[in-house]
């Protein structure tokens, strides 16, 4: 009987500490007490995940060649560290080879765009459980990142930057269903918003007039916010992949495809300047080609005087 | 329980809750991410009883919330852990030679916490299909099971290594 007593009062315990936690939250809405027990936690967390995310890394890299390398041990010893070295040499060289030419297309991007970056890697990923998409990433106010920028992979538009400790930042995805981002139609100048929906390869897009004419396959670029933050203009962001319209209603929506993969995101670079002339479409990928039949030339020997 | 046995219980969860956004979620398999937290909490409640499910629920759910990437409100998390730990401890609790229940309640325990998650971002506002639904629902009971396989003996071994089940200990489990 005491021991359900104490059973009830632990339960009891708990259940108001969580409580107060919640009621704190709400109070201050992400400041104050709530907002420094996540920014003491993540310095502390982040360090852990980070040798984390480099053991999972290595473990990787050597799981495909994992199998190989223990016949190789029971057969010959020193040939197995050997073979082990190299092998993982050619596993992170193929690793960083893919890094580089993601770095590649990140510079080439904020070449086009003149912005000014900082790279950063992903180090967590929210679980999408609950069906919000965030990710964390090991660049923080150290480096000169602060809330509300946009972040940009190679490909394009990423997301921006919400809340930011030392070294790490909180990265609210296109996917994400707070997130919303004023958009463009590349080529046009038909204005909408882009919102999330919980899901990574399928974006919204609400136009603002229901009568403006919108097609699969025209690509989505940002519109820009005010100064630059949280998004800079003419970042590209996706492609039209279905077009809903629904009479009587004030604007049209669309289905939008990012050209980013958001679920599997590795290198990615905060721009922490935002370019002084608006780069309007030149960000976008070129358009595919469609081959035009070319007529065959036939040279007909032109009669020339002929010589006496 | 020992300060020994507490101490096992937080780097346990600790862990679990390290590896999950670095390692689990970088796996991309199909469908739902595979809960290692909820698990672990489920495993511990299963082996120690009520009480210890509770703490583990509500520590689990503190570093769930606290810990980055993690952005959605401070103590739901821990409310809804604590709740099913004590759950579980009452109705699975208590030492048996069966190796499948262990399993059958981490099932339950990772698709009931999704359940709750589905519908408080529903109440949030969030678009959720019913197909997405049922997909991550299925995976997540299935990959919990699995999990569970590997954490459960982990964790009765630590419970066995770490001193002698004491007296008030058993009289808990009746």
């Amino acid at each position: 009987m005491r021991d359900s007593t104490r059973l009830r009062t632990v339960l009891a315990v708990l259940l108001l500490i969580s409580l107060t936690l919640v009621a704190l939250e709400l109070r201050s809405s992400g400041t104050g007490f709530t907002k420094s027990i996540r920014t003491i936690s993540f310095n502390i967390i982040s360090p852990f995940q980070k040798s984390a995310r480099s053991f999972t890394d290595s473990v990787q890299n050597f799981g495909s060649t994992w199998r190989e390398i223990r016949i190789a041990r029971e057969k010959v010893k020193d040939l197995e560290s050997e073979n082990l070295d190299l092998k993982e040499k050619l596993a992170n060289t193929d690793e960083n080879r893919r890094r580089a030419a993601e770095l590649d297309a990140l510079l080439k991007i904020a070449g086009l765009g003149t912005y000014e970056i900082v790279p950063a890697r992903v180090i967590a990923i929210g679980a999408g459980q609950d069906y919000s998409w965030t990710v964390s990433i090991d660049v923080g106010s150290k480096d000169g990142i602060t809330a509300d920028m946009s972040v940009i992979s190679g490909l394009g538009l990423v997301g921006r930057t919400i809340s930011v400790a030392d070294s790490t930042t909180l990265v609210a995805l296109l996917a994400d269903p707070s997130s919303k981002v004023g958009a463009r139609i590349g080529g046009k100048s038909e204005l909408g918003f882009i919102s999330g929906n919980g899901l990574p390869g399928e974006l919204e897009f609400e136009i603002f007039d229901p009568l403006s004419e919108i097609n699969e396959g025209d690509r989505i670029v940002t519109w820009g916010s005010e100064g630059g933050r949280p998004f800079v203009s003419g970042v590209p962001i996706g492609e039209v992949i279905g077009v809903k319209s629904s009479p009587g209603l004030l604007s049209k929506t669309a289905k939008v495809k990012p050209f980013v993969k958001l679920s599997t995101l590795d290198l990615v670079s905060v721009i922490v300047e935002a370019p002084r002339i608006d780069p309007r479409d030149s960000l976008l990928p070129p358009m595919p080609v469609i081959p035009t039949p070319t007529p065959a030339i036939t040279v007909s020997p032109s009669p020339s005087p002929s010589q006496k | 329980m020992n300060i020994y046995k507490y101490f096992a219980l937080i780097s346990t969860i600790f862990i679990a809750v390290i590896f999950q956004p670095t390692f689990l979620a970088r796996l991309s398999l199909p469908g739902a991410t595979p809960d290692l937290v909820i698990v672990m909490v489920c495993c511990w409640a299963v082996t120690k009883g009520p009480e210890v499910g509770a703490i583990a629920g509500f520590l689990a759910g503190f570093l769930i919330d606290v810990a980055p990437p993690g952005a959605h409100l401070m103590g739901i998390a821990s409310i809804i852990l604590a709740l099913i730990g004590y759950a579980i401890g009452i109705v699975g609790g208590g030492p048996s030679r069966s190796f499948s229940r262990p399993l059958v309640i981490s099932g339950v325990g990772a698709t009931t916490f999704f359940l709750f998650r589905t519908i408080s971002g529903v109440l949030v506002g969030n678009d959720i299909s019913l197909y997405n639904f049922s997909i991550n629902f299925l995976t997540q009971g299935i990959y919990a099971a699995a999990l569970a396989i590997f954490v459960y003996p982990g964790v009765t071994f630590l419970d066995k290594k770490l001193g002698p089940v004491s007296r008030s200990d058993e009289l808990r489990m009746k």
